[in-house]
């Protein structure tokens, strides 16, 4: 049974001239309602990280892990990191990807700092903070991780879709 | 000198078995001490036992006695709530029988009246009072005294009274009035400090109980309020939130499922951990599409909605009970937790945060979610809240995902050290290490090596060693042959047989004890290899098996975001009453 149970008649409603209006309240608001806000930067930084990578991106660090003389390497990487800052509002300090080099090599990393990748066997120790992405890279889910200077890691999708892992997690 | 040769022949004799007699001395000298060192690690291990018993003992009675505890607490603080709040009960019953007389006019508008009146004496502070006496004013058509009623219970609980209003008006069809109220109690409402009340909001939404007019002002101001909350600390927490409810789908893998890899993988706790996270993978997915799934049928008539969403307006726990609610709902966890303190915080903790005063609107969103019961929404308002919450969900699922696979470790090992097996102990073989990746035969060599490498000086000092205990009794035999010689060459020549003769037999004797022994030792010893072999196979062959159920439950990973990408288009499937015309 419900408290409010119960149908309605015609002779009660008919009697009623009136309704319970909030008219009837003089009181002021307990307090003030929303008040909206500027959009705020990091909640913006965060949207524009998560937006899917485009091919052009995938292609470039494809083609960054093949043999290719130093300039035409640096102005890749610059092309690169001009694209994550238009697109992605940060750069990354680099890339750890699954290598297709084959054994003993099972991973390398991008390092678009000091513009050099190196490939990585099992028993290889990965440098800190690039250690961190290993066993994400090697997943068949992800294409690459990209590495943030801030310890933040984003696994990349083949479909360019994105997964944030915040840092030290 | 027959007689000489006979005392000769005697005492060697006589050494010979003194001998013999010392060698088997020593063998069971040798086999006491192994059954020694048996009995002592047997009694050991029976004390460690015999020690964790006592410990479990110790624990389940302490645990005994806190939920005993506990138990009398709760009875106690039931007793304390309806001591001090039971009187509220008396006007929520008699609040049924005061609306069913004003919906259907069998009682008297006087009785009716005086009951209202005798409540608001009875129950000073509670805002449902007023409210009574206004709608029995407004049955009576007294406006001024409905006024003035009216004000008195929004000086009490302007929500609830706002929203009582709001509902009791969209029930009589009033629907200008109830929008008015709606206005009144949005405007008046802080996103960052609702009451628990607000919940009624979302209730309302689930069935369409504004009508269409009243959803949009609803949804115009949520929207507002979702972006003006949505800063990265709001988000994180409300992730964190999440993240906790993928978390506590995880359960532990009992060392007992891989022992062999349990036993001898320095990365065990790093596999259970990686396991345990991708297996938690179904039981969120079964929960949610169940919830998703689990369709209820909607009421016939709005009024049944409407009446269902005041039963919890009204019934919902007010304020000033809060707190006994939550020391009620922590020993309640203690019990639920057979007295595990800490756990039970922990469970409370989770459920209470639907018991503060005020929550923020997106901590109202996630509670309705992940905590319908304690926060009085129905399922239908769950799958809203649910589908409101899918970036949260989302994110905490690719946090939980990506945190047990970079836990994943990149190689296993199995390490055996002196205190894998009995023999290893009695060996004190040294640590060996190896990594399951180079493959289980050539791990088996390295491993039989390291035995072979450890034990080859014992087995060395079995062995007898013939040339040099040959030296002493051949220069002897020789001295004695050559003065035997010199008196008589042919009682040399029987000297010469006779000790050389008994010499070879001692020797040979020996030889062949000490060759039994050490052939008794390598019997041993290979046993010990084969029992360290086998346990390297488990391991490699248990490795296998988890890798399998990793591989199966980290699949799921998939489905998952599939699934909570899809609650972006379950957001307000079923809207009940929309279309129809107003009732009254």
């Amino acid at each position: 049974m419900t408290l409010f149970g119960g149908g309605s008649s015609e002779r009660q409603r008919s009697k009623r001239s009136f309704a319970i209006d909030s008219s009837a309240i003089t009181e002021a608001p307990a307090s003030a309602g929303v008040t909206s806000r500027a959009p705020i930067s990091a909640a913006m930084q965060r949207t524009l990280m998560q937006k899917p990578r485009h091919a052009g991106i995938f292609d470039a660090i494809h083609r960054l892990d093949t043999q290719m003389d130093a300039s035409a390497r640096q102005n890749l990487i610059a092309w690169v990191q001009d694209q994550y800052v238009a697109e992605y509002g940060d750069i990354p300090i680099g890339f750890l990807a699954k290598c297709f080099l084959g054994p003993p090599y099972i991973d390398h990393r991008l390092d678009l700092v000091r513009s050099i990748v190196e490939h990585f066997t099992p028993s290889d120790t990965v440098p800190s903070p690039f250690d961190r992405a290993r066993s994400l890279a090697r997943h068949s889910a992800y294409e690459f991780v990209e590495v943030y200077s801030s310890g933040r890691l984003i696994a990349v999708r083949a479909d360019g879709m994105t997964e944030i892992l915040p840092e030290g997690k | 000198m027959a007689e000489i040769d006979h005392t000769l022949r005697r005492q060697v004799a006589q050494v010979e078995n003194l001998v013999v007699q010392v060698g088997r001395e020593l063998q069971g000298v040798g086999a006491e001490v192994n059954a020694i060192s048996t009995t002592q690690q047997q009694t050991q291990s029976d004390l460690a036992k015999l020690s964790a018993d006592f410990f479990a003992f110790v624990q389940a009675s302490e645990r005994r006695d806190i939920v005993q505890r506990s138990e009398t607490r709760i009875g106690v603080l039931q007793d304390q709530l309806e001591h001090e709040f039971g009187h509220y009960k008396v006007v929520r019953r008699t609040s049924v029988g005061l609306l069913q007389a004003f919906d259907i006019g069998l009682v008297t508008e006087d009785v009716v009246r005086n009951v209202s009146e005798e409540l608001m004496i009875q129950t000073p502070r509670y805002w449902l009072a007023p409210a009574l006496v206004a709608l029995t004013a407004w049955a009576g058509d007294d406006r001024e005294l409905a006024t003035r009623a009216v004000a008195e219970a929004y000086r009490r609980s302007p929500s609830k009274t706002a929203l009582l209003f709001t509902l009791i008006l969209r029930r009589q069809g009033r629907i200008d009035s109830s929008a008015r109220w709606l206005r009144t109690y949005l405007g008046a409402q802080d996103p960052r400090a609702l009451g628990r009340d607000f919940a009624v909001i979302l209730e309302s939404v689930a069935v369409g109980a504004f009508g269409p007019g009243g959803r949009t002002t609803v949804e115009e101001v949520l929207g507002q309020w979702t972006e003006a909350l949505s800063d990265p600390a709001a988000h994180d927490e409300q992730v964190a939130r999440w993240r906790n409810e993928i978390e506590s789908h995880r359960f532990p893998i009992a060392g007992g499922v891989f022992p062999a890899l349990a036993a001898t993988s320095p990365e065990w706790p790093a596999l259970v951990k990686t396991l345990a996270g991708a297996e938690a993978h179904e039981p969120v997915l079964e929960k949610y599409r169940a919830i998703m799934g689990d369709a209820p049928a909607p009421h016939d008539r709005i009024e049944d909605a409407l009446d269902d969403i005041l039963d919890r307006l009204v019934a919902e726990y007010d304020n000033e009970e809060l707190p006994i609610q939550r020391d009620l709902a922590y020993h309640n966890a203690v019990v639920e937790r057979d007295g595990d303190v800490d756990g039970a915080r922990e469970l409370a903790e989770n459920r209470t945060a639907a018991l503060e005063e005020t929550l923020d609107y997106l901590t109202i969103q996630t509670v309705s979610a992940l905590a319908p019961e304690q926060i009085g929404v129905s399922r239908a308002t769950q799958r809203i809240a649910i589908a409101s919450c899918r970036p949260w969900f989302a994110q905490a699922h690719v946090e939980t995902t990506g945190e047990y696979r970079s836990s994943l470790p990149s190689d296993v090992h199995v390490r055996f050290g002196g205190d894998h097996s009995t023999g290893a102990t009695a060996f004190q073989l040294p640590e060996w290490t190896g990594s399951l990746s180079e493959g289980v035969p050539s791990l088996e060599r390295s491993l039989v090596q390291h035995w072979d490498q450890h034990t080859a000086n014992y087995l060395q000092s079995l062995a007898y060693p013939v040339k040099q205990k040959v030296i002493v009794p051949a220069i002897i035999t020789g001295i004695a042959f050559l003065i035997s010689l010199a008196i008589n060459p042919l009682f040399g020549f029987f000297v010469l047989v006779v000790m050389g003769g008994i010499w070879a037999l001692v020797i040979w004797n020996r030889y062949k004890t000490a060759e039994r022994n050490r052939a008794q030792a390598e019997r041993v010893l290979a046993e010990y290899k084969q029992e360290s072999v086998v346990k390297l196979r488990e391991a490699a062959a248990q490795l296998t098996d988890w890798g399998s159920r990793y591989k199966a439950a980290d699949g799921r990973a998939d489905e998952v975001r599939q699934f909570i990408d899809g609650l972006a288009q379950s957001g307000h499937a079923a809207i009940t009453y929309e279309r129809r015309a107003p009732i009254l």
